[in-house]
């Protein structure tokens, strides 16, 4: 399979790591991490990006979906990335003024 | 390496990491560094997921690498759907212009020719 998707909890947090690629094959598993993570309502959401080999448009306008749900029921959602072609993706979508992104984990959840 | 380079595929997004290395191959072919690599690796999943999209039982992919600016020819069994205008602003600004008036889309890759 493409993408391997692990969920863990950190207080106050949901924490989704995907490992893969993210395209149409694939998105619908990290939408399907995203609703489960948000599903109870009550913690920030962080996206470990850092195991993605690859990710398009697809998976970008999924993080975008989430971030506007979080958002509007005053929760966040932070992305971590650490370059390589998620990085590219999210710079040249100009993206960066909507989502808030992180070199690590530590410092998307101090 | 000289004349086409060609991939067939089944319209399925299951074939998409086939298309993108399949782009990544010809970014090798034509020299490029790992970034521009990237690029068109992006680029090529975004317009054979348009074209996916779009429900064809096939897309076929043809490459030109003995032009001093390489060209990509994507073709597909069915009528080719528009280019969203957010994918097209996505390639623009990764130097990548397409022409869509009729099959085939014809896709020059900017990066490509600028190595």
């Amino acid at each position: 399979m493409q993408l391997q998707i692990d969920r863990s909890d950190q207080p106050g947090w949901a924490i989704i790591s995907p490992a893969g690629e993210i395209d149409l094959a694939t998105v619908s598993q990290l939408e399907d991490a995203l609703t489960a993570s948000m599903g109870n309502g009550d913690t920030d959401v962080a996206v470990d990006l850092t195991g993605v080999t690859f990710m398009d448009s697809t998976g970008l306008r999924a993080l975008l979906a989430a971030n506007q749900n979080l958002s509007g029921s005053g929760h966040r959602l932070a992305l971590i990335v650490a370059g390589g072609p998620v990085d590219r993706l999210l710079d040249i979508s100009g993206v960066g003024q909507t989502l808030e992104i992180f070199q690590s984990l530590e410092a998307a959840t101090a | 390496m000289n004349g086409l380079l060609s991939l067939r595929i089944a319209g399925d997004p299951l074939h998409l990491t086939t298309a993108r290395s399949f782009a990544g191959s010809i970014a090798r072919v034509l020299g490029l560094d790992e970034g521009n690599r990237q690029d068109i690796r992006l680029a090529v999943s975004e317009l054979v997921t348009v074209l996916i999209r779009s429900g064809p039982a096939e897309v076929r992919v043809v490459a030109e690498v003995d032009t001093d600016t390489p060209l990509l020819h994507l073709h597909t069994d069915g009528t080719l759907p528009p280019i969203p205008s957010e994918t097209v602003e996505l390639l623009t600004a990764l130097g990548v212009a397409v022409w869509s008036i009729d099959q085939p889309w014809v896709v020059r890759l900017g990066g490509a020719a600028g190595a």
